[in-house]
């Protein structure tokens, strides 16, 4: 059963363009969705939410769009993003209030429960929280109510690891009741690799890879190898070809391994290997 | 019910601009103390609304739109609730000047009806000016630079205070207008209850105006993107 569905989606901006974006999120399943600085990551994220309203295509969640029924769509999204989004002027207890008048299924007490969990003071203005401080309230706010999918958006920078495991520990949870999904965007890949069950790979606002995440290392082999020994017909098959001190590295489809000589090193490529090589290919 | 709520957020983004409020209205009871008939506090009071009405806008920031734009709601609840939160200003300076009112009759002064007739029409002038002002905001966008939003707060205020004033010149206090006072005032003056009449309709206008307003500024909004 699928809880997000993304079709033909475009967004038109006088310098960029989101092109076709098509994908599927069954529910208990966490995606990552990973390009490079301005590669589209967080227009889509924005147009999911609502935030941007999208030149074409189509967003359901549960099979219900935001131009069908705003109320219920957006009761479904708990959202995190880079930037800290509650007001500076707002206490604890603004929030508190104003996620009860808003959401019928907000829980205070779990909510003042990770208020003491995390260590998050009350009567301190929010505007003087510490980063890490900041995104664990937000985090305080959406999993304090029944949401169904989780929009993170670089909600990670510039965390500690400790805290960082500890965001993903959450996530893992947060889906394991099977019925709830997590879309991800971060540049920490290695976060990545370890919850992620898909992983949307975008570039120039354009797909380059959509896959389960364990298919996508299955498919691809990371070479390493002296340039001389590479053959007319293996080299057009690499993909993002870098040159180093001892040669050459690059990605090679697993299906075309038959190419490869003994002269060649290759191994299975972690999520960051493929995706910088596909960026290397792009350019 | 949402619209309300929006309302409550936005008191409580500007709630350190509205801690001076109580300062304000102390100022307009010093006003009518120092002897001005009470459409001087009334005025000063519409003029401190304008100014608070568009307080909000400065209290954007993109970020905000992860919070606000998700709550569950519509671009309608968003936009009625920041009209009346405005509307409520306006609502204040009548509640205000109503207990002045009040307090003048009990303590045996006659409220002549044609100051009830100055006010209506001094109210509906208020309404229009803060409906305009949401408008420009809502059509220009409401992260404006805070200079433009500056000037966008303060220059109507201060326009619509000083043209009260420029036509109640001649009015040193209540009952002192006759045929040589200013052409407006004195057919006010002649005119009595009708013209009460006149100026609960130019509210009703005011008000529809404003109506008109919330319906634009939705229909913007819903093609807007807050990032």
């Amino acid at each position: 059963m699928e809880l997000l569905e993304v079709k033909n989606l475009s967004k038109h901006y006088k310098a960029f363009d989101l092109q076709n974006i098509n994908f599927t999120l069954p529910k208990g399943y966490i995606m990552g969705y990973v390009g490079p600085n301005g590669s589209g990551k967080s227009t889509t994220l924005n147009l999911i939410t609502n935030i941007c309203k999208s030149s074409e295509g189509e967003i359901r969640i549960n099979g219900i769009s935001c131009e069908e029924d705003a109320v219920a769509y957006k009761e479904q999204i708990g959202y995190i993003g880079d930037e800290f989004y509650f007001p500076d002027t707002f206490k604890v207890k603004n929030i508190r209030r104003v996620l009860k008048n808003f959401y019928p299924t907000f829980s205070e007490e779990k909510f003042d429960g990770y208020l003491n969990k995390w260590k998050l003071p009350e009567k301190k203005p929010i505007k003087d929280f510490s980063r890490g401080m900041k995104v664990m309230l937000m985090f305080a706010s959406v999993l304090s109510r029944d949401t169904k999918l989780l929009v993170l958006d670089e909600a990670t920078n510039g965390l500690d690891p400790v805290m960082r495991t500890e965001i993903l520990e959450l996530l893992q949870e947060y889906v394991m009741d099977g019925e709830r999904s997590v879309i991800f965007s971060t540049h920490i890949l290695s976060d990545l690799e370890q919850i992620a069950d898909y992983i949307y790979f975008i570039h120039q606002g354009r797909t380059v890879l959509y896959d389960a995440k364990d298919e996508l290392i299955e498919n691809y082999l990371l070479i390493k190898g002296e340039r001389s020994a590479v053959s007319g017909e293996l080299k057009k098959e690499l993909i993002g070809v870098i040159d180093n001190a001892y040669g050459f590295e690059a990605l090679l489809p697993s299906d075309k391994a038959g190419l490869l000589g003994s002269d060649f090193h290759y191994e299975k490529p972690n999520i960051d290997q493929i995706v910088v090589h596909y960026i290397k290919d792009g350019r | 019910m949402r619209a309300i709520h929006f309302m409550m957020i936005d008191y409580i983004k500007v709630k350190q601009q509205l801690y001076f409020m109580p300062l304000f209205i102390v100022i307009a009871l010093v006003l009518w103390g120092q002897g001005f008939s009470f459409l001087m506090p009334f005025s000063y009071m519409i003029f401190v609304a304008i100014i608070f009405a568009t307080a909000p806008f400065g209290a954007c920031k993109r970020g905000d739109a992860g919070f606000l734009v998700l709550l569950p709601s519509t671009a309608a609840h968003r936009v009625m609730g920041r009209f009346l939160y405005g509307m409520s200003f306006a609502g204040l300076a009548v509640v205000c000047s109503g207990i002045f009112m009040a307090y003048y009759q009990i303590t045996g002064y006659e409220i002549e009806t044609w100051t009830v007739a100055v006010s209506l029409f001094i109210l509906a002038f208020c309404i229009l000016v803060i409906t305009l002002e949401f408008l420009l905001l809502y059509l220009v966008g409401e992260h404006l630079a805070p200079q433009l939003l500056g000037i966008v707060r303060v220059a109507p205020a201060m326009a619509s205070f000083f043209a009260i004033m420029y036509v109640m010149d001649d009015v040193k206090e209540m009952g002192n207008i006759s045929m040589d006072s200013s052409v407006g005032l004195s057919i006010m003056y002649h005119m009595g209850s009708e013209m009460v009449q006149i100026g609960g309709i130019a509210v009703a206008a005011a008000l529809a105006i404003w109506a008109a307003a919330i319906v634009i500024c939705v229909k913007v909004t819903k093609r807007r993107d807050f990032v």
